[in-house]
């Protein structure tokens, strides 16, 4: 079985690899879409707290609707393909990194923001100088967890007609092929860990060195 | 100059917080505001520096009303240190100090120099703090660093809102007298937020009691004590407010016996000589740099065939001159010589307070006392 898989991966290299750059491209899009949503949002969120539990609410609801619905969903929208994918997944993405940045943005204690204010920062300087560096390991902590779920949920974006690991997988389900679905399986959650390590280094270096020293 | 005149401010519930305060604070002068809590004293400090807006009256600063100033312009001029201190966990020490500097766009030259001099005033050494985080700072460094930050700029006003508020009583007394030293030095104009009496006697050049959003008296701390303009003024100040009188009077001001001490070089018919001429019946004892090092007793040294400097013990107690008779009240009444040796800040020898001089303090005020009394 393992010496099929290798010798599989082997004979199709090039064919898996488009499918692992597909994979990425449609997680880093909706992830990068979901990013430039979410954070100016959850900033608007903390400025207007009445709106937040409204918001979050619905951003909370496209969370609870099963991956496949969401994505069969998009059909009648989007067509097949790359857009519904990416769009399912966008929404996906949000409410991992819009809740991030509000509670992060939150942690921010009132006095320290009025210690600010009282020597002459104006609001968007405590929002980039303070608030936003203090809440970068709680942010990129969103972010992260957003992109796992993306990895993870791409391999449905198959079953819409876009490429992606999912097809090996899906494929593999079609043809009774053990080989196709271990293949898919492994390069997913191959990914899924990466991008997850990936993330480790990124939360380390984002953070300020003020907040990851010990005494 | 800055002048409180009529000042209001309602709450949108309607609240009165300041109701009709004038206040006149004095360049180079530490007003302490203080009253129960809720009184408005803080409120009042807030909107100095327009983080709380006026509802109406005037706050006039040299003659300039605040309204008339651009709010971050007016903020980066007052410096503001708060109870909780507040420092910005992502940025280094010298980051924090450097604050308003920054928002100023200072040169780095020039922000450098002044970080030093500050760390160097505070009494933090630059090249060991400078980097540090506030997370590796202990409770009272992150306070000297707060203060620092709040004079980064060299602002002529300071706001100190309970600014030693959240640390423990004897790390408070030592900041509290580290900063009135400071103040000599740098001669700011202070606006001081306190709910501690004490700390306010000590602090204030003049002391403004509200209550109800009003002033009710303000007056050096001697006139307060003395003349309490109501009965509320006498319940704050408390039901010992004459023992607080102690606290206007420093250990260097009732200074005894200064040339009274042996020298560790002393033979032993010195010292008895000494003890002659002295009612003391222990001496202090100094070495050649005058740095106490202990005391003898007189009837140990009649009876010893030792040599007398074998017979040296320490002190319990020793008080830096700058300290209030108050505050060394506890140790002195507790002590077995009847006195308390007075040091300066590097341990050189004074002289003594004694118990018989403070107990003539302690009579004078009863005196004072009853004279009012008896007055009114």
């Amino acid at each position: 079985m393992l010496a099929k898989i290798i010798e599989y991966v082997f004979g199709n290299f090039d064919y898996i690899l488009e499918l692992i750059v597909q994979h990425l491209q449609v997680s880093i899009t909706a992830i990068g879409l979901a990013i430039a949503v979410a954070v100016p949002l959850g900033i608007l969120l903390t400025r207007y707290k009445g709106m937040s539990s409204f918001v979050m609410g619905f951003v909370g609801i496209l969370q609870t609707i099963p991956s496949l619905a969401l994505l069969a969903i998009m059909i009648p929208f989007l067509g097949i393909g790359f857009k519904p994918a990416v769009a399912a997944l966008f929404m996906y993405s949000l409410l991992p990194i819009l809740r991030n940045v509000y509670t992060g943005l939150n942690e921010v204690t009132y006095t320290m923001i009025k210690a600010a204010r009282g020597m002459g920062m104006t609001s968007s300087q405590i929002i980039f100088k303070i608030q936003i560096p203090i809440a970068m390991p709680i942010i990129i902590a969103g972010i992260r967890t957003a992109a796992v779920i993306c990895i993870g949920t791409a391999t449905l974006a198959a079953f819409i007609g876009f490429g992606g690991l999912g097809t090996l997988i899906y494929s593999g389900i079609q043809q009774i092929n053990e080989v196709h679905i271990f293949t898919g399986a492994f390069f997913s959650a191959v990914l899924a860990l990466g991008v997850d390590q990936l993330f480790n280094l990124i939360e380390y270096v984002a953070t300020p060195k003020g907040l990851r020293i010990n005494k | 100059m800055i002048e409180l005149r009529d000042l209001v401010h309602i709450y949108p519930n309607g609240v009165r917080a300041v109701n009709n305060l004038n206040l006149q604070i004095n360049d180079s002068e530490i007003c302490v505001l203080i009253g129960p809590s809720g009184c408005g004293k803080s409120t009042t400090l807030n909107m100095l520096n327009k983080l709380i807006p006026v509802t109406s009256g005037e706050i006039m600063i040299d003659g300039h009303n605040i309204e008339e100033m651009v709010t971050t312009e007016l903020r980066r001029n007052i410096g503001y240190a708060i109870q909780d201190v507040a420092l910005f966990p992502h940025r280094t020490v010298a980051e924090n100090i450097a604050t308003v500097p920054a928002l100023k766009r200072w040169s780095r030259q020039k922000i450098n120099a002044r970080v030093e001099e500050l760390l160097d005033l505070m009494g933090l050494e630059p090249a060991q703090y400078r980097d540090k985080y506030p997370i590796q700072l202990s409770g009272g460094e992150q306070q000297r660093v707060g203060v620092a930050r709040a004079l980064g700029a060299n602002p002529p006003i300071l706001l100190m809102d309970e600014p030693f508020g959240a640390i423990d009583p004897i790390t408070r007394a030592r900041l509290q007298d580290e900063f009135l030293l400071i103040q000599e030095k740098i001669h700011k104009t202070i606006v001081f937020v306190t709910h501690d009496i004490h700390e306010a006697i000590k602090m204030g050049d003049k002391i403004a009691i509200i209550n109800e959003g009003q002033l009710v008296q303000s007056g050096t701390p001697k006139d307060i004590l003395q003349n309490p303009a109501n009965r509320f003024v006498e319940e704050f100040m408390g039901e010992d407010r004459h023992m607080k009188w102690l606290q206007l009077i420093l250990a260097e001001e009732i200074l005894e016996q200064q040339n009274m001490y042996c020298l560790q070089t002393d033979n032993y018919q010195a010292v008895l000589e000494k003890f002659k001429q002295s009612r003391l019946n222990s001496l202090p004892v100094v070495n050649a740099d005058q740095q106490l090092i202990g005391y003898v007793r007189a009837n140990v040294l009649k009876n010893s065939k030792q040599p007398w400097d074998e017979k040296i013990k320490k002190y319990d107690e020793w008080i830096d001159k700058k300290t209030t008779i108050y505050d060394a009240l506890f140790a002195l009444m507790l002590d077995v010589n009847n006195y308390l040796p007075i040091v300066d800040k590097r341990g050189k020898y004074l002289g003594v307070i004694t118990q018989d001089k403070v107990n003539a303090i302690l009579a004078d005020i009863k005196n004072e006392v009853k004279e009012v009394e008896h007055v009114s």
